[in-house]
């Protein structure tokens, strides 16, 4: 409990100096008047008297007493328990004084774990949006902020875009404490350290740098607060009002930040050496950086055994080529180099297409352009006519579209073979989808010159990216044998279970100070 | 352009890779006209002989670490510098338009007859200044992917072509005399043209102390692929090969393997990947020659210059294969004053400029010049 308090503490310390100690957004910062009228008179006008606003005013052993909260965020519940009542029951005697009182409410009574002395206009407003209960005494040169935040949330639950066979079933929910206590449940260590501080000069969003203070490289951690400090948003609401600015290469295709919603996910990768960022108000937590091979890795691959999760991961990659290359590549060689395919397969394919009205490049990108279409309304429309969208989608490209003679059943049999493959991989799932376009595009005006061509050039480009430092395709490209032990297959946690790598210790890394020293 | 110390195995499988886009458009037509022992051996002779070739340039560079060839000409004398640049920014777009030559002359009789050379220059020239401006980095990365895939599918193309091998071809090889053996390993020598990619490049390395084994490595790398591809040409086509254009590329199309009717998409999509490398690694090296030539704000537009100037040749050499010919841009005697004689003037020329100034100034070579 204490533990936490001084974190707090330090972390709203933090926070007060992390953006020059101008958290209310563009108003300098003064200190807050002794009087206690000026005080709320001055604090109605900046609230323009906000109907969620709430001034109880009291008298306390003949002292002018005033309890701010904003409605809502408070538990009303706690407010009466342990804040009203010692304060109303207590017996001050006549004419107690300022001081007096202020030394009861600070000092005798213990009216919350959280209680922070608050000197400034801007702390002020930040402590009342925040939940807490700000109590002023006419005379006192400060008040005390006592946490005691009560707002409804949705519940722990499920993750539902990172589901999970055999780990843990408990997500990310929206509150960001809520959110830190589930990594501290899961690594019990005082190395494990979190950096609480707002972004956004309106939203003050709270936002949580989460690392462990032995494995993080402080180059990376030096720079990712660099970053941070350089946004310059009047609002965060989500994680990807945060991506773009801790991205190495915001115009590429693939992200080199990660994205996670499972608190043991996270815990991982903190392990690892990474950043995470977590932020007020969403369930996905950010980790930097990030390398293309963890999207092929997921955390059932350390509960299954280790042959399985090695045939799975292998699985996965190369359902990942699949999903990009194979609708171009067919288009590519029935197009231009039917020579390729053997007889039968050739027969059969020129067959079906025969029927058709449109060569097969069209059909291919028609057929592609419905099933996005379909799979954007299945996502967006409540999950009982999702699932109808699906059913009719189905139906009417599946079967009556091939009935019909508009499209060939080879084409519809690699559209749902391209598809299932993409849900494999969800994390690439937005490159996956471009791509395919582009090499369905590509294989039927260029053929496999054009489908060689796009590759390299992807190849090339995700090979470039580099965030913070680190080579988005490590540990293939730098290559580093060690890592490879997790990587394409998983070795056993016999092997796994001498050395942790961490990222600075991948071949190309400029995170650690010997690499830097090396490529200088 | 990114800029950047890439690993001595990166550079060893970017040379290696860019190496084999020469090595699978060989042309015996072009003057290869040796018989199938003569090649076998004169491709050992010729790495001897590389082997030989590449010490002047270690020399000059274990001297000198971060410096490459124009950097130790400007060391020399800033003329001598700009002279080099001069030359060497010539060579190499010469070799890039020849390289988009070659490659489109290939695509547009054996893989897309009906194909305009341009359309197909100007797709690999687009594609290899995207990758040059990537950076050497970048380029690298992507070379240790790549060579993997390669060495993967030449060990399947090996695979297949043992199955259609006929022992009687390699029994048949008749023999040359001595002096042919001699002709053909300088023929092999002098289409190392990498060796110029190399003074340009091997001062990038991370490893400074690595430059040897880099060197050695690539070279041994790119005997054994010859020695390979000879071989099993030799061993599934015999004679028909060495009568081919693309022997190679012959080879792939009567392998069959399983389902697979023939695997000549596999050599042209090899090929393809060797090309963007060799013509991107030349990219490359013409920014290197612009960078000392012109200031910062003229350089940057190196690439669309590349761009521009290689394929605008290359599309002219494609349409003039015969002058192409004639111009002989693989000429042993030329791979060998510029990739050994012109190193090893370099190096007597700094020698004895710092036996000159070291007594006066108190200081060693590699100190002032690292």
């Amino acid at each position: 409990m204490f533990t936490s308090l001084k974190g707090r503490i330090q972390a709203i310390k933090q926070a007060a100096s992390f953006k020059g100690a101008n958290p209310a957004g563009e108003e300098p910062d003064h200190p807050i008047s002794p009087q206690l009228n000026e005080t709320l008179i001055s604090l109605r006008t900046r609230f323009q008297n906000s109907s969620d606003l709430m001034v109880r005013e009291i008298t306390l052993g003949g002292v002018k007493t005033a309890l701010i909260l904003a409605e809502g965020l408070v538990s009303q519940q706690t407010l009466s328990e342990i804040l009203l009542e010692p304060l109303l029951t207590h017996r001050f005697p006549r004419n107690a004084g300022v001081e007096a009182v202020r030394n009861f409410v600070e000092n005798q009574s213990i009216l919350a774990a959280d209680m922070l002395p608050v000197y400034t206009y801007n702390e002020l407003f930040r402590f009342i949006m925040s939940g807490f209960v700000v109590i002023l005494i006419d005379g006192a040169p400060r008040g005390t902020a006592c946490g005691i935040q009560g707002y409804s949330f949705r519940s722990i639950s499920e993750p539902t875009a990172e589901v999970n066979e055999l780990g843990s079933k408990e997500g990310f929910t929206e509150p960001i404490r809520v959110n830190m206590s589930l990594v501290r449940r899961r690594i019990k260590s005082p190395l494990l350290k979190f950096e609480l501080f707002p972004v956004g000069k309106i939203s003050r969003t709270d936002i949580c740098l989460i690392y462990m203070t032995d494995r993080v490289s402080a180059k990376l951690l030096r720079d990712v607060r660099r970053k941070i400090n350089g946004i310059d948003l009047d609002v965060v609401l989500t994680s990807g009002y945060l991506q773009p600015f801790l991205t190495g290469r915001p115009w590429s295709l693939f992200s080199d930040v990660g994205s996670t919603e499972r608190p043991d996910v996270l815990a991982a990768k903190v392990q690892e050496g990474r950043i995470a960022v977590l932020i007020d108000g969403t369930p996905f937590a950010l980790i930097i950086p990030y390398l293309f091979t963890e999207n092929f890795q997921t955390l059932d691959d350390y509960a299954h055994s280790a042959f399985y999760a090695s045939f799975i991961r292998i699985i996965r990659y190369f359902s990942f080529i699949t999903s990009i290359l194979l609708p171009g590549a067919y288009v590519a060689i029935s197009t231009f180099h039917p020579e390729l395919l053997p007889q039968a397969l050739l027969f059969n394919i020129a067959a079906a297409e025969d029927t058709t009205p449109f060569p097969i490049g069209i059909e291919a990108l028609i057929i592609h352009l419905l099933y996005e279409i379909m799979r954007e309304a299945g996502l967006r429309l409540p999950r009982p006519v999702g699932h109808a969208v699906s059913i009719v989608g189905a139906l009417v490209i599946g079967d009556a579209a091939v009935t019909a003679g508009l499209i060939g059943a080879p084409m519809v049999m690699i559209v749902a073979t391209t598809a299932i493959a993409s849900f494999v991989v969800p994390s690439l799932h937005e490159p996956v989808s471009v791509l395919r376009f582009a090499y369905i595009l590509v294989g039927m005006s260029l053929g496999l010159y054009g489908i060689t061509l796009l590759s390299l050039l992807l190849l090339v480009n995700i090979c470039t990216l580099e965030n913070f430092g680190q080579p988005y395709t490590a540990p293939v490209a730098p290559f580093s044998s060690f890592a490879m032990r997790d990587t394409f297959i998983r070795l056993s946690f016999r092997t796994l279970q001498k050395h942790t790598a961490t990222l600075q210790e991948l071949n190309g890394s400029h995170l650690s100070e010997k690499n830097q020293e090396e490529s200088s | 352009m990114k800029e950047g110390k890439i690993s001595p195995t990166q550079l060893v499988f970017l040379l290696f890779l860019s190496r084999i886009f020469s090595v699978l458009e060989q042309t015996p037509s072009f003057g290869d006209s040796f018989s199938g022992a003569t090649l076998l051996l004169s491709t050992l002779l010729s790495f001897v002989m590389q082997c030989i070739l590449v010490i002047p340039m270690l020399l000059l560079f274990y001297r000198y670490q971060e410096q490459n060839i124009l950097g130790c000409a400007f060391l020399a004398s800033p003329i001598l510098g700009k002279i080099a640049a001069w030359f060497f920014l010539l060579l190499f777009l010469l070799h890039l338009s020849g390289g988009y030559a070659i490659f489109s002359f290939f695509m547009t009789n054996i893989v897309y007859p009906k194909s305009s050379s341009f359309l197909i220059v100007l797709l690999l020239a687009a594609v290899c200044t995207a990758c040059a401006c990537y950076g050497l980095q970048g380029l690298a990365r992507a070379g240790t992917v790549i060579f993997t895939l390669f060495i993967l599918t030449t060990a399947f193309l090996s695979f297949a072509a043992a199955d259609n091998a006929d022992a009687l071809n390699i029994h048949a090889i008749p023999g040359d005399g001595f002096s042919q053996i001699i002709e053909s390993a300088l023929n092999s020598t002098s289409k190392n043209t990498e060796f110029f990619a190399m003074l340009m490049l091997l001062p990038k390395i991370a490893k400074p102390q690595k430059k040897r084994a880099c060197a050695f490595w690539f070279l041994t790398l790119t005997f054994l692929f010859i020695e390979l591809t000879q071989f099993l040409i030799l061993a599934v086509l015999g004679d028909f090969g060495m009568e081919q254009t693309f022997p190679y590329y012959a080879l792939t199309t009567v392998i069959d393997f399983s389902i697979f009717q023939r695997l000549d998409s596999l050599h042209v999509t090899l090929w393809i990947f060797a090309a963007v490398f060799h013509c991107t690694l030349y990219s490359i090296c013409i920014s290197k020659c612009t960078a000392v030539l012109f200031p910062h704000k003229i350089s940057r537009f190196t690439p669309l210059f590349s761009l521009a100037a290689g394929g605008g040749l290359g599309v002219f050499f494609a349409g003039n294969m015969q002058f192409l010919r004639q111009i002989k841009l693989s000429n042993s005697l030329f791979l060998t004053l510029v990739a050994a004689v012109f190193p090893l003037i370099l190096f007597i020329i700094l020698y004895r400029k710092e036996k000159r100034h070291a007594p006066q100034k108190g200081i060693s070579a590699p100190a002032a010049h690292s």
